[in-house]
C-alpha cells in the first residue's frame, strides 16, 4: 500500500538546514498496525505528514497504492487524503464554532455525497465511538477523550483505507488513552490500516510492528510479543 | 455547497464579531456615499421622455447679423417671428412653443393676498406631445390658441394652494388685474430632467400654472427673467409690438417628427426658410438650422452637470480608501482562521475550496455592508433633499435598479479587494497550524 525507497527530508530555514529524516526504505502493508516511537524532536510527526501527504518529502521516491506521489498535483493529493486517509491529531483540533455532526462533516463535504448518504455516514461515525446522542453538542462541551473519540469519528467517516495519528492520546489520561486505543484496534480490525506515532511503549507493543526514529534515523523492531513468539 | 459556505460565513460572523462589523462599516460607508453621490447623478441623467425622446427635436436657428462667433453661445431660442413663419408648416405631428412670464395670482373668492407665480406660456400641444396626466379637465385646444382666450391649467400643487385641491374646472382665477378661466388640473407630473425651458430650472417642478402662448402675446405679458432672451440687435419703440417685431431670441420651439422622412422633410423646410430670409438680409451670420433631439439638447445644453459627476468620483475614491482599510481586516481575519484552514486542507479541501469558502464569506459581508450601505444612503439622500431643496426630491430617489446594483457594486467590490487576502489564506499549507485551532 506504501513503500518509501531513500526517502530523507530536510527543511530549509534561513540559511540553517536541518535533516529532519535521513535517508530511509520503508513499505507498509493493507491492513497493518504500525505504531511509530522516538524521542521528541527526532523526526515521528515529520515522518507522518510526509506518508499522509501534507508534505513533501526532499529525496527518494515515495509510492501510494503503486503511484509515485511526486506526480500529484495538489488537487489530486487533496482528494487523496479526502477519500482514503483519515487524520488524528494529538490536540483534536475539532472547529469549536461547529457541533459534532458539522466537525464531521467537514471532510464529507468535499466528496459528491448526497445529504442523506453524509447523514448516514455521520451517525454511523458517532454511534462507532459511542457518542450517537451528542450530535448537536459543541466541542468544548466534552471531555478530552469524547473530543478525541469525534476527531477519530471525523477520520473514519469517510471510509478511508489508513488513518494517521500524531500521538492520538497525548493529551489523555491513562484510562482515556486506554480507550481510544481499543477504539483504535477495533477500526483496525476492520481491514483499515492504522499508522500511529506514540512515546508510550506500553501502548507500542500493541501494535504489529514498531518503526523507531532517532535523531531522523528510521529503523525497525519487532514488537516484543512478536519477539516472544518467535 | 454554496449553502455550506454561506453558513460557515455566518458562523464566521458570529466568531469575529467586532472584527466582521467593523468590515461591514467600511463597506457600508464607502457604498452608501457612492451610491448617494451616484443616485444624484444617475437620475438626472435620465431620459425624461423614454417613449419618444429621438423624435421630440429643439427648433435652432441662427438668426443673428453678420460677425457672431459660430461656436460656443447656445442657439435654443428663436425669434417670434422665425417660430410665427415655421409654425404652419404642417410636416411635425406637434408644435410646442414655450415661454414663460411672472404673475400674482389669487382666487378672488377666496384669498385677499395675491402670490408671485410662475407661468408658463405655451400651447395646446404641450400636453398632448409631453402626455401630461390630468387629474380634473384637460388642456385648452387650438381654438383656445387661436382666439388667445383667457384659459389657464393649474398644476395639482397650485390647484391645493388656490382651491383647497377641489375639482377647479369652469372656476376663475384671478391673474394680474384679468380673470382667466380654469380648463384643467394636472396630476403630479414631472420630467426629469425638466429639458424644455431654461437649463437652470432643469431640476425644479414645473411652474404654477400655464396659459396660451398667444394670450400671453395679446396682453402683451413681458418675459422676465425665467426665460433666455437674447437681443444682439437693439430695436426701435417701446411698445410690446416693437419686442415682437424685434431680432430678439426668446421663444424656444419643440417639434415631434414621427420619422426620418419627416424629420429631413422639416430640415429641408426651415433650411429653405432660412434662404429665402438670408435674400432678405437676415441670416447674414450663416444658415444653421439645426433639429437637435432631447437626448443631444441634454449634452449641448449642459444640463447634466459635471459637478455630480465630480461628486461621484470622490465618493469613489472614498469608497476605494474604505475598501483598503477593509482589505487589512480581511487579512487579519484570514490570518486567524489558518488553523483551520490548515485543518480543511488536511481532510481533503483542495486549495479551490478554500477560495471559494472565503469568497462566499466576503461575498456575504458584502452584501451585508451593501444592505447597510442602502441605508446610508438613504439618510445620505434625506440629507442632500434638505441641502438641496430647489432639486426635486425624485432625484434623491433610489430605484429597483440602483437598489440592486448597490448590492451587487457591494459584493463584488468586497470580492474584489478579498482577492489578495484569500489568495494568501489559500496557500496556508496543510501540515502548517495544525496545532492551535
Ligand atoms: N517546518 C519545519 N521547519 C523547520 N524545521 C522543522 C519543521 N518541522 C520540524 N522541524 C524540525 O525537524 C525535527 C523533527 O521534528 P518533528 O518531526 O516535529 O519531531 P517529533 O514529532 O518527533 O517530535 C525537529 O528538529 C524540528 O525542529
Ligand atoms: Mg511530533
Amino acid at each position: 500500500m506504501l513503500k518509501m525507497t531513500g526517502l530523507a527530508k530536510v527543511y530549509l530555514t534561513s540559511d540553517v538546514k536541518t535533516q529532519a529524516l535521513q535517508p530511509f526504505n520503508l513499505s507498509i502493508e493493507q491492513g497493518e498496525f504500525v505504531a511509530v516511537i522516538g524521542p521528541s524532536g527526532s523526526g515521528k510527526t515529520t515522518f507522518l505528514n510526509i506518508a499522509g501527504l501534507l508534505e513533501n518529502h526532499s529525496e527518494g521516491v515515495y509510492e501510494l497504492d503503486g503511484k509515485d506521489v511526486s506526480t500529484l498535483s495538489d488537487k489530486h493529493k487533496s482528494a487523496y487524503r479526502n477519500e482514503k486517509i483519515g487524520f488524528v491529531f494529538q490536540s483534536f483540533n475539532l472547529i469549536p464554532e461547529l457541533n459534532l455532526y458539522d466537525n464531521i462533516d467537514m471532510p464529507l463535504r468535499y466528496r459528491k455525497f448526497t445529504a442523506k448518504e453524509r447523514d448516514e455516514r455521520i451517525m454511523k461515525a458517532l454511534e462507532q465511538v459511542g457518542l450517537a446522542g451528542r450530535k448537536n453538542h459543541y466541542p468544548t462541551q466534552l471531555s478530552g477523550g469524547q473530543q478525541q473519540r469525534v476527531a477519530i469519528a471525523r477520520a473514519i467517516a469517510g471510509s478511508p483505507s489508513v488513518i494517521f495519528a500524531d500521538e492520538p492520546t497525548g493529551n489523555l489520561d491513562s484510562k482515556m488513552a486506554q480507550g481510544i486505543m481499543s477504539l483504535l484496534q477495533d477500526i483496525n480490525a476492520s481491514g483499515t490500516s492504522i499508522i500511529m506515532v506514540t512515546h508510550d511503549n506500553e501502548q507500542a507493543q500493541q501494535a504489529q510492528r514498531i518503526v523507531q526514529i532517532k535523531d531522523g534515523v528510521l529503523s525497525e523492531d519487532a514488537p516484543i510479543l512478536a519477539q516472544a513468539i518467535a | 455547497m454554496f449553502s455550506y459556505y454561506v453558513k460557515l460565513a455566518l458562523i464566521s460572523f458570529k466568531r469575529t464579531p467586532l472584527l466582521s462589523f467593523l468590515m461591514v462599516l467600511l463597506i457600508a460607508m464607502g457604498i452608501g456615499a457612492t451610491m448617494t453621490t451616484f443616485t444624484v447623478s444617475y437620475m438626472m441623467s435620465q431620459d425624461p421622455l423614454p417613449s419618444k425622446s429621438d423624435r421630440v427635436f429643439s427648433v435652432q436657428m441662427d438668426s443673428r447679423g453678420d460677425g457672431y462667433d459660430w461656436g460656443e453661445s447656445s442657439l435654443a431660442e428663436i425669434t417670434y417671428m422665425d417660430m410665427q413663419n415655421v409654425i404652419n408648416s404642417g410636416i411635425p405631428k406637434h408644435h410646442v412653443v414655450i415661454s414663460a412670464v411672472s404673475t400674482m395670482l389669487k382666487n378672488p373668492q377666496q384669498q385677499t393676498q395675491a402670490i408671485k407665480s410662475k407661468v408658463r406660456t405655451t400651447n395646446a400641444d404641450f400636453f398632448t406631445m409631453f402626455e401630461t396626466p390630468f387629474l380634473f379637465g384637460s388642456g385648452w385646444d387650438e381654438q383656445a390658441d387661436k382666439q388667445a382666450q383667457q384659459v389657464i391649467v393649474l398644476t395639482k400643487k397650485s390647484n391645493n394652494r388656490f382651491f383647497n385641491g377641489e375639482n377647479s374646472v369652469g372656476r376663475f382665477l384671478q391673474f394680474g388685474d384679468v380673470l382667466y378661466q380654469v380648463v384643467g388640473v394636472l396630476d403630479d407630473w414631472q420630467l426629469m430632467p425638466k429639458f424644455y425651458g431654461v437649463k437652470t430650472e432643469a431640476f425644479s417642478e414645473p411652474h404654477d400654472v400655464f396659459i396660451p402662448f398667444n394670450t400671453q402675446v395679446k396682453n402683451e405679458l413681458m418675459v422676465g427673467n425665467l426665460v433666455n432672451n437674447t437681443c444682439w440687435k437693439s430695436y426701435e419703440g417701446d411698445d410690446f409690438a416693437a419686442f415682437l417685431a424685434s431680432e430678439c431670441m426668446w421663444v424656444v420651439l419643440w417639434v415631434e417628427l414621427d420619422n426620418d422622412a419627416a424629420r429631413e422633410q422639416y430640415q429641408a423646410y426651415i433650411d429653405r426658410y432660412a434662404q429665402q430670409q438670408r435674400d432678405h438680409g437676415r441670416f447674414a451670420n450663416r444658415i444653421y438650422n439645426r433639429l437637435v433631439d432631447v437626448k443631444q439638447y441634454l449634452v449641448d445644453e449642459e444640463i447634466v452637470s459635471d459637478d455630480s459627476k465630480m461628486a461621484v468620483w470622490l465618493s469613489v475614491l472614498f469608497l476605494i480608501v474604505c475598501l483598503l482599510n477593509c482589505m487589512g481586516l480581511m487579512m487579519a481575519k484570514f490570518h486567524g482562521k489558518a488553523g483551520e484552514v490548515g485543518l480543511r486542507r488536511a481532510v481533503g479541501a483542495s486549495k479551490q475550496h478554500i477560495v471559494a469558502q472565503f469568497s462566499v464569506e466576503l461575498a456575504v459581508i458584502g452584501f451585508i455592508g451593501g444592505l447597510v450601505g442602502l441605508i446610508l444612503a438613504q439618510f445620505g439622500l434625506a440629507i442632500a433633499e434638505n441641502l438641496y431643496n430647489y432639486l426635486h426630491a425624485s432625484l434623491m430617489q433610489m430605484n429597483l435598479i440602483l437598489v440592486l446594483s448597490t448590492l451587487l457594486l457591494a459584493v463584488l467590490v468586497s470580492c474584489t479587494f478579498g482577492l489578495l487576502p484569500i489568495f494568501k489564506a489559500s496557500l496556508t499549507q496543510p501540515s502548517s497550524q495544525l496545532k492551535s485551532l
